[in-house]
């Protein structure tokens, strides 16, 4: 449904404080910016014009870290209506949030905390995206993350359980390539399955970060260059989903925005190079 | 064990943000029960499973605080500045969606902390460190230009109510606090912080925020244009203050907040 309805955005780049003078000095050749809408939720001040400046010239994304759209709390009106306001203001292509929770009991964890697989909450986390769609008057789309647990209690795969939430509300994925990966590795599964079983009529977007690896397990920091592996897994999901609007993901150690900026690059040689059924590219990390 | 969704996520909660650590929370559980409750192994058991999290939720916030409390950090150092907001999560978990609002609450904490009977000044100085996030993030609203109050008439101006600009605010500190802001001064020893009375304008022009010192009759002309007094009550009240200049004075008082942006145009009652 949503795949037809929203516009392919190419390749693009998070939005961070670093990088607000290069990027409005020197306007990069990038697709589009995502930001994170948390950030931008303050009365007034730099950081708001900033984003008016850069959504003059630029299509932008709200992706937002505290819906908390599996908590058991009720959903917060306050930051619905924050985040309808944004959305007015600002003329997102789309708003995504996490399949996940980051709270309970009014406190904020700042975490994006894993759900039971189950069908009652399957049904619980549907019925809410559909009261915050219909609320925003906008799609909203979800996005898988990275995990350290799970629960006994859970009756299928996380990616049975993304699909089963995305069919059931019929809403779009923002599929993260690297927390398929990451999540692959922690819970010793095979990430092309993952990919595998993901409808690729549901996925709008991809997501492309660095993690950081611990030995026993892999932590998603977003503070790294992507790795070969995952660089392989996202040529692998375009071959399978094909080519949608992609997006790296920098939060910590940010560099210089010419080395995001070559990240979006390569995923656009990567992700063309894997549609045209070329041989898997050289793997070699650049950057 | 089948626990509600609310259940669940109330006891990871605990174990999360526990102060004393996972190991120690995990005491207060019943231990079988969260091994019933969530996968361990192969390479991890479920404690270290819960630390991950324990670990990325205390260093995230800590990380946070620090960038919004930088001289309230180098006053102190790193290890009691951990114990510090240790202490201050334990007491006021966030609540806010955006990490932005975490440390808001981190003056009035330190004010009431055992640390400030021997380092009295630290709430002023945090209490200013936070107003300076705040006028940053402050609404956006027109500044009153010197054209505005130059279509004052004469007779208007004693009832002419002017207005402190939405990202303005005004500190009285016990403690000189602001020297201890530049990275450089924070080097030294604190013990020279001699307890001295100054008021702190904090204000923001084209984005940037400034901060100065007002002298007395400034703050006291200030406070009573924040308490929308008129343009007669404020002259009236700071004319003592400045003696024979006081026409003057008034004049170039005005002149540096038309300049610096410090009054608002949106509510300037002209009579
Ligand atoms: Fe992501």
């Amino acid at each position: 449904m949503l795949d037809c309805a929203l516009p392919s955005l190419g390749f693009g780049v998070g939005l961070r404080r670093d990088h607000y003078r290069s990027v409005l000095e020197t306007r990069p050749p990038v697709g589009w910016f995502e930001i994170i809408s948390e950030n931008f939720m303050v009365p007034g001040g730099r950081p708001v014009r900033v984003l008016e400046q850069v959504r003059a010239n630029y299509p932008i994304v709200m992706h937002g870290v505290s819906l908390s759209i599996g908590s058991a709390d009720a959903l917060d009106r306050t930051y619905l209506t924050a985040l309808r306001e944004m959305a007015r203001r600002f003329e997102p292509a789309w708003i995504s949030d996490h399949l996940c929770w980051t709270g309970v009991g009014g406190h904020n964890l700042h975490d994006l905390l894993p759900l039971p697989y189950t069908d009652e909450v399957v049904r619980y986390v549907a019925a809410r995206i559909r009261q915050v769609q219909d609320f925003l008057g906008r799609p909203l789309l979800i996005e898988n993350i990275s995990s350290y647990l799970a629960f006994r209690v859970s009756e299928m795969e996380e990616w049975e359980f993304l699909r089963a939430v995305a069919d059931e509300v019929d809403c779009g994925i923002l599929l993260d390539i690297n927390n398929v990966y990451v999540n692959a590795f922690n819970h010793r599964f095979d990430p092309k399955r993952y990919v595998d079983a993901i409808p690729p009529e549901r996925v709008i977007q991809f997501h492309l970060a660095g993690h950081s690896d611990h030995g026993t397990y892999l932590l998603d920091t977003h503070d790294h260059p992507i790795c070969p592996e995952v660089w392989q897994l996202y040529e692998y999901a375009v071959r399978r989903i094909g080519q949608r609007a992609t997006l790296i993901e920098w939060d910590d150690n940010i560099p210089a925005f010419e080395v995001l900026s070559e990240a979006a690059e390569q995923a656009r040689r990567r992700a063309a190079a894997a549609l045209d059924g070329r041989p898997e590219s050289d793997h070699g990390v650049e950057s | 064990m089948e626990l509600s969704l609310r259940e669940l996520q109330g006891l990871l909660k605990r174990l999360i943000i526990a102060p004393d650590g996972v190991d120690a929370a995990l005491m207060r559980v019943h231990r079988d029960g969260i091994d019933r409750l969530i996968v361990g192994g192969p390479a991890l058991e479920v404690r270290q499973r819960l630390e991950i999290y324990a670990n990325g939720y205390f260093r995230r916030l800590l990380d946070c605080l620090k960038e919004d409390y930088p001289a309230t950090l180098a006053v102190i150092g790193e290890d009691a500045f951990r114990t510090l907001v240790s202490a201050y999560l334990a007491e006021h978990p966030s609540d806010s969606p955006s990490v932005l609002g975490v440390g808001r609450l981190l003056p009035e904490f330190i004010i009431r902390h055992p640390i400030a009977s021997h380092l009295p000044f630290l709430g002023e100085l945090a209490r200013l460190e936070r107003t300076l996030i705040e006028v940053f993030h402050a609404a956006d609203a027109p500044a009153l230009g010197a054209m505005d109050l130059q279509r004052v008439p004469a007779e208007a101006w004693p009832t002419l109510r002017l207005s402190l600009h939405p990202a303005a605010a005004m500190l009285d500190c016990e403690w000189p606090v602001d020297e201890l802001l530049e990275p450089a001064d924070r080097g030294r020893d604190c013990a020279p912080l001699e307890p001295r009375a100054v008021t702190i304008v904090v204000w923001r022009q084209n984005d940037e925020v400034y901060r100065r010192r007002v002298d007395r009759a400034e703050r006291t002309a200030l406070a009573l244009i924040r308490q929308t007094a008129t343009f007669g009550a404020v002259c009236e009240a700071v004319a003592p203050l400045l003696g024979a200049s006081a026409a003057d004075e008034i004049k170039s008082m005005l002149l540096r907040w038309l300049h610096a942006g410090l009054l608002w145009s949106g509510n300037n009652q002209k009579c």
